[in-house]
């Protein structure tokens, strides 16, 4: 736990690779949030997930500004795969009772952009050397 | 690094931004103005003395989730995503029966059209769509907005 708090420095291709991941976050949060403002906000629940989307991304990012990079990993990956679930559903049958149609263009650049980050978050963890459990071995004396 | 870095907070600056909805447009607008104040009482005693399908269709509207996207004063549905549906008194039961079943057929100009659902007609009963637009109906007023029994 105290490993995600602790500021950590990745290799330069690691850390671009993070910061392309984080540009893919900002995509999805400012598209979510530029939606709500264009008639999403009307809608039950889901629109003040779209206010959330990009409100938990402008923090995530600021997480990696902060060299937060565990914290980062785990936020971008939240906030990916939870909006890209909560497409799939909404298109499939209803989510929170809302249901979607098809793809409009809006749409289509959040899914990119979702797509994108996780792909682009999970390989910049990897080249940072993060995995999931417990902490790193301490190098010995 | 320091370059990077800068690219972050610009991104972090352009989400506040668009979470402050500066710069970040409207939602779509009704071709028609929302309805008079006395109109509205009067699609509410529509709606009130319309009879269990008129009653039926405005549970069915409400648990579709229409009022997600679409306004009708009467009901405070306050929708923006697609066209208000209290000003369609020269639409026939028939024609709200088809921009249900048949969405992508006649879109509103400004509004997305591949936003609504298709698959009403294959999800929903044919009465329960019908009972839909007879509310609607009753909503708008016009020739036939009786709603019937």
């Amino acid at each position: 736990m105290s490993r995600l708090l602790q500021p950590e420095r990745p290799s330069p291709a690691a850390y671009a690779l993070l910061v392309l991941a984080a540009v893919a976050v900002a995509v999805g949060g400012f598209e979510h949030a530029r939606l709500f403002h264009r008639g999403y906000a009307e809608v039950d629940v889901v629109g003040p997930l779209f206010l959330l989307n990009g409100v938990a991304s402008a923090v995530v990012i600021a997480l990696l500004v902060l060299d937060r990079v565990a914290l980062f990993v785990a936020g971008a990956l939240l906030i990916s795969v939870a909006s890209l679930a909560s497409i799939l559903v909404s298109h499939s049958s209803s989510f929170f009772g809302f249901a979607e149609g098809g793809y409009d263009a809006g749409a289509k650049l959040i899914v990119i952009a979702e797509v994108a980050a996780v792909v682009l978050t999970l390989a910049g963890a990897a080249a940072a050397g993060l995995r999931p459990g417990p902490t790193r071995p301490e190098a010995t004396a | 690094m320091t370059a990077l870095r800068g690219i972050l907070v610009l991104a972090v600056v352009a989400i506040l931004v668009a979470v402050a909805g500066v710069a970040m447009g409207d939602a779509p607008r009704s071709p028609d103005p929302a309805p008079s104040a006395a109109d509205v009482a009067a699609a509410r005693q529509r709606i009130a003395a319309g009879g269990p399908v008129v009653q039926e269709g405005k549970r069915e509207f409400d648990a579709e989730g229409c009022a997600g996207c679409h306004a009708i004063a009467a009901t405070g549905a306050a929708g923006k995503l697609g066209p208000r549906l209290d000003t369609l008194a020269d639409d026939s039961v028939q024609d709200d029966i088809d921009n249900i079943v048949k969405p992508r057929a006649d879109v509103v100009e400004g509004y997305e059209a591949d936003l609504m659902p298709t698959d009403y007609a294959k999800r929903i009963p044919v009465d329960e769509i019908k009972a839909i637009a007879t509310f609607i109906k009753a909503a708008s007023g016009g020739k036939g907005a009786g709603g019937g029994s």
